[in-house]
């Protein structure tokens, strides 16, 4: 639903929001962006927050569905000029938009001398430096806003997240199984299981297109690429063996995916059922784990190489639109630098299981008790955040392009049509192909 | 009708004024959008298609049907819409919502629903497995052609009680997103900042868990101040139970509220033993009452949230025979029935909960109700295979022990039946 605190006031101040003030002179920034219910309560927290700082600015946000939702009234807004002054966005997303020019290049607000990036607002210590601005947010995170076919920064980081594996431990302590962490461990340990309870599914991944990617990236074998002349790599023969292979593992009942489930229905979900005892998602999604019938344990996914583990960043940054007045861009941004300060970024990630995005907030006292929870305060944000702070350098994400996420999707596709046997590898591979490069051009 | 009409007639209007030099009218996307495919003699289930009759109308984006054709019945969840809640929890829009739904589909003279595919296909169930996604077309005149069609989840996105959601895939995407593009220019009912009449927003009344058990009625829908203690969680959501003494007969009772997080975790709710002090709406749920709508942040806290009194409070279970389960004065407090055997029950069509008719080694009788996400498991095999069927319970010369809220269930014929309702599988213990 949408918050309380909503898009465009009274269909009267239409006019005057179209000068980014509101009635009464203050700048009104409107951010759109997939937050649940949840979520947007603590964003109004932080909105609350703010305005009592900046009482000339105010924040009106509404939930706009989800990412595809998002992207496309996007791309339905830029065209008739509706567009927020800030919204949140995914890197495949960004690419669309760069391309009708209707996005704000962000490099200049960053060392702006009124509203540029201060100390205060975070930093950390590296040996005898003090890091802060672009130099306290997480490398690989920061590094995806300037990785566009444009030079500048075109989206900063927000919601952060990964991919972690959630196992049922009554399970594996019951039948003294070892948690997995490379993918040759993951085929003994779900055979083990398989032996043990053949009505199980050992293991459930809950983004098709997120298995596919990730093992390629593991694999190093060709996904795509940032040059126009060749962007489509994954139709090769490695990824086409790798694909026969995991209809094998399938075939087997080893693992499920979310797009080779009844009903599309999430692997988390068949994992609190009971149904799966290990499954691998979003870290962004943690209490979609949770059980009240077992206990649940957190580990990192498998890998080729326990010892170079590659793991997907993933989770929406946020962008900002050119049609916005001066004044309601800057006041966004004011309003980006609060909310990823290194105190709330930090609180963020503690009550929705997403990342920090700060190096600075994992110092924080409030993330450093978060990290050392014991006894009865122990919980599965908790596990999850024990175990992604050590990820932070493993992080990996894809070429972005105009086409990209139609490669995302389309990944993902091949996995579920191969599993479920409606098309052959070729087929699969071929469809997913043409769609990519036609499907791109319309 | 009288206030749609004045709507209708308005809109253009404001949007006249506010686009100034564009002068846009107001375009009605539900009249501009028809029905493509014929219905009559089609099934929805099996066809994705089919006339139904409604059984019952639940909230703004979700109601019950029944086939035309094979009489089945349909829980059927609206595509493309999320309203906001008014059963569970109480939102903003949400009563306003549901009573839109529910006078289009009161009203029709032909409900017809239709899933996503244009083939001729079984429609789809939601994520839960038991929902089936639909476009809900309702007309208003005897035999109607299709053009006399208009889609409810359209409309709900045009009338501003709910954004549109999870539509990207469809064929009706554009219509969809534009309705709700000229929804939030237009700045109406969830769009706008402007107060729900038939949401309360002021502050809350102090009472009790004894006064609000002993008088529901006066309570009901009433936004409300309590304390209790937390005697047993079940997911995010917790009984709080307290013994209250009686100024006039000095004889002290156990009184009992389900709280509804809403899926939030809030760590007060979660701790047993915890005295906390909670804001929220008295609500009905399945003819039991409960407190919706709390809130609580550690970092951005608000005056309605849980506040934490103490903690270490613990209150063991009233331990009862299954006879005295029978009264409605133990309804959401926390018990504990021994000594119980199974003897019939069954298991809900569209989940896995399990419902045990019990007797006690008093003869008396209370039923067990296993809730679709609490898992007993089967003691041989692995030890982790759900039980499904009701025939586990009847084993002879075998008696468990079970603790749980006591709940009471009305059937849909009318009967009443009591039922400890288990919050999870260590609670339930068996004899052996």
């Amino acid at each position: 639903m949408a918050s309380k605190k909503n898009f465009l006031a009274l269909p009267f101040t239409f006019a005057l929001l179209l000068a980014g003030c509101d009635g009464d002179g203050r700048t009104q920034v409107v951010f759109w962006h997939t937050m649940g219910q949840t979520n947007q309560e603590i964003l109004n927290g932080m909105i609350a927050d703010f305005t009592e700082e900046h009482p000339d600015v105010v924040i009106n946000h509404a939930s706009q569905g989800g990412y595809d939702d998002i992207r496309k009234k996007i791309n339905s807004a830029i065209p008739v000029g509706n567009t927020p002054t800030m919204a949140f966005c995914y890197p495949d997303h960004v690419a669309d938009y760069i391309e009708s020019g209707a996005i704000e290049n962000m490099t200049p607000y960053i060392s702006d001398a009124e509203i540029g990036f201060t100390e205060e607002e975070g930093s950390h210590q590296q040996g005898e430096v003090v890091k802060s601005g672009v130099d306290d947010f997480v490398a690989g995170y920061w590094g995806e806003g300037l990785d566009y076919q444009v030079q500048g920064l075109y989206s900063v980081p927000f919601s952060k997240s990964t991919e972690a594996l959630f196992y049922n431990v009554d399970f594996f302590e019951q039948y003294e199984l070892e948690v997995p962490t490379t993918w040759a461990e993951m085929l003994t340990v779900s055979r083990a299981i398989k032996a043990i309870a053949p009505t199980k599914i050992p293991l459930g991944y809950d983004s098709d297109s997120n298995l596919f990617i990730t093992l390629c990236e593991q694999l190093g074998i060709p996904y795509t690429s940032k040059e126009s002349a060749n962007h489509y790599l994954f139709n090769n023969q490695e990824a086409k063996d790798l694909i026969s292979q995991l209809k094998v593992f399938y075939d087997e009942g080893l693992f499920v995916t979310k797009g080779a489930s009844p009903n599309n229905s999430y692997t988390s979900t068949q994992f609190t059922d009971g149904t799966v005892l290990m499954t691998i998602g979003s870290t962004g999604g943690t209490s979609y784990n949770f059980s009240p019938n077992f206990e649940v344990g957190v580990a990192i996914p498998p890998s080729i190489d326990a010892e170079e583990p590659a793991v997907i960043s993933q989770g929406p940054s946020i962008t900002f639109f050119k049609r916005a007045s001066t004044a309601q861009k800057r006041a966004a941004w004011e309003f980006y630098k609060f909310i990823s300060n290194s105190e709330n970024s930090a609180r963020y990630s503690i009550m929705t299981g997403y990342e920090p995005v700060r190096i600075s907030s994992y110092e924080t006292p409030e993330y450093q008790t978060h990290l050392n929870a014991a006894g009865a305060d122990v919980n599965l944000y908790t596990k999850t955040a024990n175990i992604t702070i050590n990820m932070r350098d493993s992080y990996f994400y894809s070429p972005v392009f105009v086409g990209s996420a139609t490669a995302r999707d389309e990944v993902g596709g091949i996995i579920s049509n191969v599993l479920l046997g409606i098309k052959t590898v070729e087929q699969a591979f071929n469809d997913a192909l043409t769609e990519c490069i036609f499907g791109s051009e319309v | 009708m009288k206030k749609r009409n004045l709507l209708f007639i308005l809109l253009p209007l404001v949007v006249g004024v506010v686009s100034g030099c564009d002068n846009q009218p107001f375009i009605d996307y539900v009249e501009q959008t028809k029905l493509a495919n014929e219905y009559e003699g089609y099934d929805f289930l099996e066809d994705g298609i089919g006339e139904v009759t409604l059984f019952n109308n639940v909230d703004g984006d979700t109601a019950h049907f029944t086939s035309v054709v094979s009489e089945d019945r349909i829980k059927a969840r609206f595509i493309g819409v999320d309203t906001p809640e008014s059963t569970g929890q109480i939102q903003p829009w949400g009563k306003a919502a549901a009573k839109f739904t529910a006078e289009k589909l009161d009203t029709a003279k032909v409900i017809v629903l239709s899933s996503e595919s244009e083939s001729i296909t079984h429609a789809l169930a939601d994520s839960t497995g038991t929902r089936f996604l639909s476009y809900i077309w309702v007309a208003y005149v005897d035999n109607p052609s299709l053009n006399d069609f208009k889609m409810i989840n359209l409309w709900l996105v045009q009338e501003s009680y709910s954004g549109a959601k999870g539509i990207s895939a469809s064929r009706y995407t554009q219509a969809f997103y534009d309705a709700d593009m000229q929804a939030q220019e237009l700045g109406i009912r969830i769009w706008s900042d402007d107060p729900d009449p038939d949401f309360y927003y002021g502050a809350s009344t102090v009472t009790s868990l004894k006064e609000v058990n002993e008088n529901p009625d006066d309570w009901l829908d009433a936004k409300v101040y309590l304390e209790g203690i937390v005697a047993k969680t079940i997911g995010t959501d917790a009984y709080i139970n307290l013994d209250i003494e009686d100024e006039d007969t000095g004889l002290t009772q156990r009184y009992g509220l389900f709280i509804f997080s809403g899926y939030k975790s809030y760590a007060p709710l979660l701790t047993i033993g915890n005295l906390i002090g909670l804001t929220g709406i008295i609500t009905e749920f399945n003819g039991n009452l409960q407190m919706t709508s709390v809130s609580y942040s550690p970092y951005y806290p608000s005056e309605d949230d849980i506040t934490l009194i103490s903690s270490g409070n613990a209150i063991d279970p009233l331990v009862i025979t299954a006879a005295e389960g029978n009264d409605d004065k133990y309804i959401n407090v926390v018990v504990t029935v021994n000594n119980l055997h199974g003897t019939g029950g069954y298991k809900e069509d569209d989940s896995n909960a399990l419902t045990i008719y019990c007797m006690d080694d008093l003869e008396g009788l209370i039923n067990l109700r296993i809730s679709d996400n609490v898992h007993v498991y089967d003691r041989a095999g692995s030890g982790f295979d759900r039980i499904l069927d009701p025939l586990y319970f009847q084993v002879e010369n075998e008696t468990f022990n079970v603790t749980g809220a006591l709940l009471k269930y009305e059937s849909l014929s009318g009967n009443i039946s009591y039922q400890v309702s288990l919050c999870k599988n260590a609670d339930l213990v068996f004899n052996s």
